[in-house]
């Protein structure tokens, strides 16, 4: 192995930068979806319905992603018969992971709506659904984009994990440029520097958040 | 659904592997306790630095809490794993590097958890006491701290759940705890599948009781604002 120049292994970084982005922007749209409907679960009339829910929330929440990344690789392929590749392996695990905190912020945004407006909704003849998605989601939604933000930002620094699957990710490819270059320091501070470069906007853009909404509330 | 039904579970191997896996998961526990033990200490310092007079104590506490909370922990082991050898030219003990990891990135979220509590206690409370005369010092002491630790507490217990699931991260630099024994095991056995089940279902059955105490904590100091 030649020595490599920095350009060429920053080149390999942003690759795995890219990796990176799309598992946590496909890992986020599950975990919304997942996490609404978890939500809809915890919150049903029915009790059965409502300790699945719950069932789901306490069992993600309560295991390692590390953990549950590993299983579903080896399990995914056994429970479908089909084999996926470990990026959409990785993707899903992520996506089942994250829900479970999404749908408590969910829940919560969705417990602070006060139920007065919920009732007038119903008693103006609107259904359940038009209730929900006209009066209270709107309003929920104040409450939960702050941890949303913050929760958003966990996600992506996760994603890191499914390099430990075989995903060739900003992580991976820091791992192996780490072994290559004989300049793991370098190497690592780069990626490290890529990640925080993804994050940071994204925190200050939920403290901003957080003081702009809690100062309309107030 | 089907085929999950048609494999043939073989938990065979995993009795006679309970007592490492055992050994595993009281690592877990060490780790967890003396990383939390340490991160208070430390987020307690650069909590007092972040909200300090001078400039020159405030940004490098906020560079410090920003940097390590917006890269992953993953990332951060391994960065150490590198680094500390090179830097000190002698072998670190991995257990003691695994644990100035976890430290370094528990406490960048242990700072933030005090700050908040501290600024969330009413101005007037500290002004107040400063009139009657205590020192700075005695008014944060005396009246501030005994009202931040209701809020602050029940979101210690939140960042010590998540620190002990974190904990199987340091796995990957061969520390012999629970997640570690497990890929082990994993390898030696063949048996990937049942081995992770196993696992994945001691993790939660050492977390869920933790968390049910969270929800206790959570009650218990509730805020009546």
């Amino acid at each position: 192995m030649g020595a490599l120049s920095f350009s060429d292994y920053f080149r390999l970084l942003i690759d795995g930068l890219e990796i990176t982005i799309v598992v946590s922007v496909f890992g986020l749209i599950g975990a919304v979806v997942i996490g609404l409907t978890v939500a809809t679960l915890r919150m049903s009339r029915f009790r059965l319905v409502r300790f699945l829910g719950g069932l789901y929330i306490d069992f993600f929440r309560s295991t390692p992603l590390f953990a549950q990344l590993l299983w579903l690789f080896y399990v995914l392929p056994i429970l479908t018969g089909f084999s996926f590749s470990a990026q959409v392996a990785g993707t899903i695990g992520l996506a089942l992971y994250e829900a479970a905190f999404f749908a408590e912020i969910f829940r919560a945004g969705i417990l602070a709506v006060p139920r007065g407006q919920r009732e007038a909704a119903l008693s103006t003849g609107m259904t359940r659904v038009q209730t929900s998605r006209r009066i209270v989601l709107p309003q929920a939604i104040r409450t939960m984009l702050p941890p949303g933000t913050s929760a958003t930002v966990t996600l992506i620094k996760d994603s890191s994990l499914v390099s430990f699957v075989g995903v060739t990710d900003l992580l991976y490819q820091a791992n192996s440029l780490a072994a290559v270059t004989l300049d793991p320091i370098g190497v690592l501070t780069v990626a490290a520097l890529l990640y925080f470069a993804l994050c940071y906007p994204i925190t200050v853009a939920a403290n901003w958040m957080q003081r702009r909404l809690t100062l309309k509330t107030a | 659904m089907r085929s999950l039904f048609a494999y043939t579970w073989d938990f065979e191997a995993i009795p006679d592997a309970m007592p490492l896996l055992l050994e595993g998961a009281w690592m877990t526990v060490k780790l967890t306790v003396i990383t939390m033990v340490l991160s208070l200490v430390l987020g307690f310092v650069v909590c007092v630095m972040r909200l300090s007079r001078y400039r020159a104590l405030r940004w490098p506490a906020y560079a410090y809490t920003e940097l390590f909370r917006t890269t992953p922990l993953l990332v951060q082991i391994i960065w150490f794993f590198f680094v500390l050898p090179k830097t000190f030219d002698i072998n670190i003990d991995v257990f003691a590097m695994g644990v100035l990891a976890l430290t370094l990135n528990v406490s960048a979220f242990v700072t933030e958890i005090f700050r908040a509590g501290i600024q969330s206690v009413d101005r007037g409370q500290r002004e107040a006491a400063l009139s009657t005369g205590m020192t700075e010092w005695v008014a944060m002491r005396r009246i501030v701290i005994p009202q931040a630790v209701r809020r602050v507490v029940p979101l210690l217990g939140a960042v010590w759940i998540s620190l002990f699931k974190d904990t199987s991260l340091v796995a990957v630099i061969g520390i012999h705890e629970l997640m570690f024994e497990g890929r082990e095991l994993a390898l030696a056995t063949y048996r990937p599948v049942e081995t992770f089940t196993v696992v994945s279902l001691l993790y939660f059955a050492l977390t869920y009781p933790q968390s049910l105490g969270l929800n206790w904590l959570y009650e218990r100091y509730r805020v009546v604002d």
